[in-house]
């Protein structure tokens, strides 16, 4: 009477590891193009109207859970931040000026403008379920146009990458993601290196930096130019926080504090930038109207821009 | 009946695990609730239910992750296949054994995925961090043990047969 038992379950045991070990080795070496891949859009656009409803419900608590416990926190973080707005006011202007010279030295140059990218303006709506990652979801995804490999930004600097999207939603790498990696400069004494995340550290990495690379605490970091890269030029990454020498005089390991606070991110923007393209800018739809009045006939063209 | 019980807990388990849990956090861990239910059913009906369960679960999961997909379903169906096996030695069971299986289920479960992943080039499972965040998931998972074995045992409970069948 065991024996049958004991090989049903001998059966299942093996089954089971075997499709397991199937599916592992069909996702890491196709990825999530195929069957596979569309069976995981779907799951994500019947789950996407979930996630929207528990983090509208989710988020107030949150932050009123935050309130309660760091009130004090937020007070003084309040007034270090109405006296940075102050200080922040005076270089604006400063900032305008500077942007303009560059904008027309890109032009005059040939180079592509950030500016001219068109962005698509989302709402944080999940975190990565899991632990082994960083990864945020919005709620646009395909229907605005919104394409794997789309850079995404904040008001502070950049954000991450998008990695997946699906009608209503797309998934988006965080910067601090161990499979994260991006190439940057610093503005001070241009160095260039490759920033990577790594599992629950809020610090990027960069371990190519030149021995003899003039790099200080404080630096400011920014997205370099490289071709092909899904970051566009000159975007803000954070600020160098620490720089240790490797062993043998190889290069420099820098820790970079990402200007981005992650875990504070509600919106953030895609922008509609092609890895070495360049800005994507909607084609303009044009309409036709032709109003007809007793006596005279008047035909009005209007030229828009629609995001498709 | 017992079919379609398991298969809406299923489906409720991963909508918890990806909606839910998410922003319940515990030092920014997520505790692995699919693997809880799993190891609950394998306590109750047997290491094959706990196997399938929790191969179902992990690969509901699975689909949210950015990890290969079939890792969370090996890691659960093998752990709830263990479980219970080792719980079928076991005649009594005192109350305080549900937090401890529901740890003991995160650290096997979590080391599996971490093994299997470095196998499979996951760049996240690298370096001590995984396995704090293994260890903090174990405690998390501990405390949910007690309510996710009280709620499965009722959800599925049937007077005529303990059994599942898939």
């Amino acid at each position: 009477m065991a024996r049958p038992r004991t090989n049903r379950r001998r059966f299942v045991l093996v089954l089971v590891i075997l499709t397991s070990l199937t599916l592992i080795t069909l996702d890491s070496r196709n990825g999530r193009s195929g069957p596979l891949g569309a069976v995981g859009r779907v799951a994500h656009t019947v789950v996407s109207p979930v996630q929207h409803a528990t983090s509208a419900v989710a988020n107030p608590i949150g932050d009123w859970w935050s309130g309660l416990v760091d009130s004090g926190r937020l007070k003084k973080e309040n007034r270090k931040l109405r006296a940075e707005v102050a200080k922040l006011r005076g270089r604006e202007d400063k900032a305008r000026i500077a942007i303009e010279n560059d904008n027309e030295l890109r032009r005059f140059l040939g180079l592509d403008l950030l500016e001219s990218a068109d962005t698509i303006l989302a709402r944080v709506v999940d975190r990565n379920p899991g632990n082994f990652e960083s990864t945020i979801v919005i709620n646009r995804g395909q229907e605005h146009g919104i394409q794997k490999d789309m850079a995404v930004i904040a008001p502070d600097g950049v954000v991450g990458h998008v990695i997946e999207s699906w009608h209503g939603g797309a998934k988006v790498r965080l910067l601090t993601d161990p499979e994260s990696a991006v190439a940057v400069r610093t503005v001070e004494h241009p160095a260039t290196g490759i920033a990577q995340g790594s599992s629950h550290s809020d610090d990027l990495t960069v371990s190519d930096f030149d021995a003899k690379a003039i790099v200080a605490r404080g630096d400011h970091v920014i997205t370099a130019d490289v071709s092909n890269s899904v970051f566009p030029p000159d975007l803000e990454v954070g600020r160098v926080t620490s720089i240790k020498p490797q062993d043998a005089g190889l290069g420099l390991t820098v820790k970079i504090k990402p200007a981005v606070d992650f875990n504070e991110l509600d919106y953030v923007e895609v922008l509609r930038w092609v890895p070495g393209e360049g800005p994507v800018v909607a084609p303009p739809t044009t309409t036709t109207t032709t109003t007809t009045v007793p006596g005279a006939t008047t035909t009005t063209t209007t030229t828009t821009t629609t995001v498709p | 009946m017992r079919v379609r019980r398991t298969v809406l807990l299923l489906v409720a388990t991963v909508l918890l695990q990806v909606a839910v849990f998410n922003h319940l956090r515990v030092d920014g861990r997520v505790p692995d609730l699919g693997l809880i239910v799993a190891v609950a059913i394998a306590f109750d009906y047997g290491p094959e239910s706990g196997a399938v369960f929790g191969f179902f679960a992990g690969l509901g999961f699975d689909f949210f992750l950015e990890t290969p997909l079939g890792l969370s379903a090996l890691a659960y169906a093998l752990t709830a296949f263990g479980v219970g096996t080792l719980q079928g030695g076991v005649l009594r069971t005192p109350k305080w054994f549900t937090p401890v299986i529901g740890a003991l289920s995160g650290v096997v479960g979590g080391l599996i995925f971490i093994g299997v992943g470095l196998l499979a080039g996951v760049e996240g499972v690298h370096g001590n961090e995984a396995f704090v965040t293994v260890l903090i998931t174990s405690l998390y998972n501990a405390l949910l043990a007690p309510f996710v074995f009280m709620a499965v045992g009722r959800w599925l409970r049937d007077p005529h047969d303990r059994i599942t069948r898939f």
